[in-house]
């Protein structure tokens, strides 16, 4: 986590930088985003963040059920801002807005990229969770193993609370 | 359910702190700087509730506590201050 969270610093560094020297540029690449996918992004790793906090409730309290249908609904809200997030990646390429035509979309498509992996993982993850969650007797280990799984999902979802802000949000 | 309720009002406050900032971005709260630098503001404050009820920093050390605040409190700081420069 403290890893991830450094190595992004220096991303969100370096595009507030240079951002500053082209603003009116990135203001004008900025406006051709899809700020209603953008915010149904973030009200989707919301939705799922918090049935996550309630499947991890769950296994602590030895739900096996409803954690699973939990960890499974969260996954959902995972998949779904994927498949919003591949959407506006092939609109914006459909509209000529590629890596090579502007820095602004350079940074764009490699900084929501590298979020869509580690989003990737973290739902892979929940799935790992959802698998343990079914086992018939819970041990400690797997509550920890299950606690940090949750951890990871929440990294991803603050991580794109910065990313939503500087990308879509910056004037 | 009660073990779980001050998340969802984690939940509910980032919520609304999206809607806030959704309004800034698209021209709501004056100056396009004041706005910004709120967005980023605001953004910082959300990571801030997602690490202390999301990630239950509340019931983690100290020093890590600490940690995290401070590292959210400098990137704020950091890119206001390269923002506005």
């Amino acid at each position: 986590v403290a890893g991830d969270l450094f190595v992004f610093s220096v991303f969100f560094t370096v595009f507030v930088h240079e951002r500053g020297r082209d603003p009116a540029g990135y203001g004008a690449a900025r406006d051709h985003l899809n700020l209603g996918i953008g915010t149904f992004d973030t009200l989707a790793l919301l939705i799922g963040s918090i049935l996550v906090v309630f499947g991890v409730d769950a296994v602590r309290r030895g739900l096996a059920g409803p954690a699973g249908r939990l960890f499974a609904a969260a996954m959902s809200y995972g998949l779904l801002f994927a498949a919003a997030k591949v959407t506006e990646w092939v609109l914006l390429a459909r509209n000529g807005h590629t890596p090579r035509t502007q820095d602004f979309y350079m940074y764009y498509f490699v900084l929501t990229g590298i979020h869509l992996a580690h989003l990737t993982v973290a739902t892979g993850m929940l799935a790992l969770a959802r698998r343990i969650a079914a086992r018939r007797v819970i041990a400690a280990r797997d509550v920890q193993v299950i606690e940090s799984i949750g951890i990871f999902w929440h990294l991803v979802d603050l991580l794109w609370m910065v990313l939503f802000a500087l990308l879509y949000l910056m004037r | 359910m009660t073990r779980t309720r001050p998340a969802v009002w984690a939940f509910v406050l980032l919520v609304v702190v999206t809607a806030v900032s959704v309004w800034l971005g698209q021209g709501g709260g004056g100056s396009r700087r004041a706005a910004t630098v709120g967005i980023v503001v605001a953004a910082f404050a959300k990571v801030l509730v997602v690490g202390e009820s999301f990630m239950e920093l509340h019931l983690a050390p100290l020093w890590l506590r600490v940690g995290f605040a401070t590292w959210a409190v400098g990137m704020a700081t950091t890119l206001v201050a390269l923002y506005l420069s």
